[in-house]
């Protein structure tokens, strides 16, 4: 259980990192935040990036502190770049 | 056979009242009373209107039934630390709201973040007190039917209430 | 039985009753709603792995898709009937 949840700690610091360095802003800039359709660095990348470690140390059945930290850091990675793209996966609805 | 004693009674009602708070508050917040986040909310709340209800506890009652929201989170997240055996569970959970939230035409605050504090609370529930998470789970099923299985018009008054109260009265 | 399995199956029973005697049908989509709770945690309750959690998620979510179109179709259509009704 430690292991998976530094791993996702991992996936989640390896994402906001990398969704920082592809351009993505730190947190939503149009307010009230609560309300808007932007994505940021602070989310949802990090909620990516820990909830994918965790399925993935699962399916592979990976438990052990190195492995589960790697898996972090490829997750976190690869979740940086299906946030910025999110658009095209799960558009936005239409306003009204 | 199921022994009548006090223990889960009081870890039954602790997990309702944890789970309740958790998720009316983050729910509040969020700003679910405040509109319909799609067509189909907006016809529950003005149904529960009509039927003697507050609007805005009626928006909020409609955004919980179209889309995950922080009783979702909750919900999922305990029986994710429940399955998974610690607060892993809850994680993978909120991811699991996240992507329902946006098959919803919802944005994807009230869900995740409301999973997210429903692990760090199941997870004080475990471990500090010493309760079995399961009872948080089958909290969480009763803090529902609070709202959603007794009388709808009275809930959506008392929605509303703290709604106002707290800033997020209906805007439309 | 836990005595948390017995509490969501007396939800489960109790709203389930409640929602076969409403007249509303919006009503009723919201009795379905706390269905939709109990049962995914009688799920997870019933299989205390992986795949019971999975199984739970994707029955809770997918339960809320449907209500939502159901919700939107069932609101669709009164204003449709509305409408050709003023023609």
């Amino acid at each position: 259980m430690m292991a998976e949840l530094v791993g996702a700690a991992a996936g989640a610091a390896a994402s906001f990192t990398t969704a920082l360095a592809i351009g993505l802003p730190p947190i939503q800039r149009e307010k009230p935040r609560r309300r808007s359709w932007e994505v940021s660095a602070a989310f949802p990348t990090p909620v990516i990036g820990a909830g994918g470690t965790v399925a993935v140390c699962r399916v592979l059945g990976w438990k052990e502190l190195r492995l589960a930290v790697l898996v972090g850091v490829a997750v976190g990675v690869a979740s940086a770049a299906f946030v910025a793209n999110i658009e095209r996966v799960f558009p936005r609805p239409e306003p009204g | 056979m199921i022994a009548l004693t006090w223990e889960p009674v009081v870890e039954l009602a602790t997990g309702l009242a944890l789970a309740w708070l958790n998720f009316v508050t983050v729910d509040i917040l969020m700003g679910l009373p405040e509109a319909p986040g799609v067509k189909g909310a907006g016809a529950i709340g003005r149904a529960v209107e009509r039927r003697g209800g507050d609007l805005a506890g009626g928006y909020f009652m409609g955004n919980i039934v179209c889309s995950p929201d922080a009783s979702a989170g909750t919900l999922l997240a305990s029986a994710g630390y429940w399955c998974l055996g610690g607060p892993h569970g809850g994680l993978l959970a909120a991811l699991a709201v996240y992507l329902g939230n946006r098959l919803c035409a919802d944005p994807g605050y009230a869900g995740t973040l409301g999973a997210l504090s429903a692990t760090a609370l199941v997870t004080l529930y475990d471990r500090v007190l010493g309760f079995d998470p399961i009872n948080f789970v089958a909290g969480m099923v009763l803090a529902i039917t609070t709202i959603h299985g007794i009388d709808h018009p009275i809930a959506s008054r008392i929605i509303g209430d703290m709604a106002r109260r707290l800033g997020r009265g209906p805007r439309e | 039985m836990r005595p948390a399995e017995l509490v969501m199956l007396a939800v489960l029973l109790w709203v389930s009753l409640r929602l076969l005697v409403a007249r509303d049908v919006y009503a009723q989509l919201i009795y379905l709603n706390v269905v939709g709770f109990a049962l995914a945690g009688l799920i997870a309750a019933t299989w205390r792995t992986d795949m019971g959690l999975l199984a739970a998620l994707c029955s809770f979510i997918f339960s809320t898709l449907e209500s939502n179109a159901v919700a939107y179709t069932i609101r669709k259509v009164e204003e449709i009937r509305r409408e050709g009704g003023r023609r």
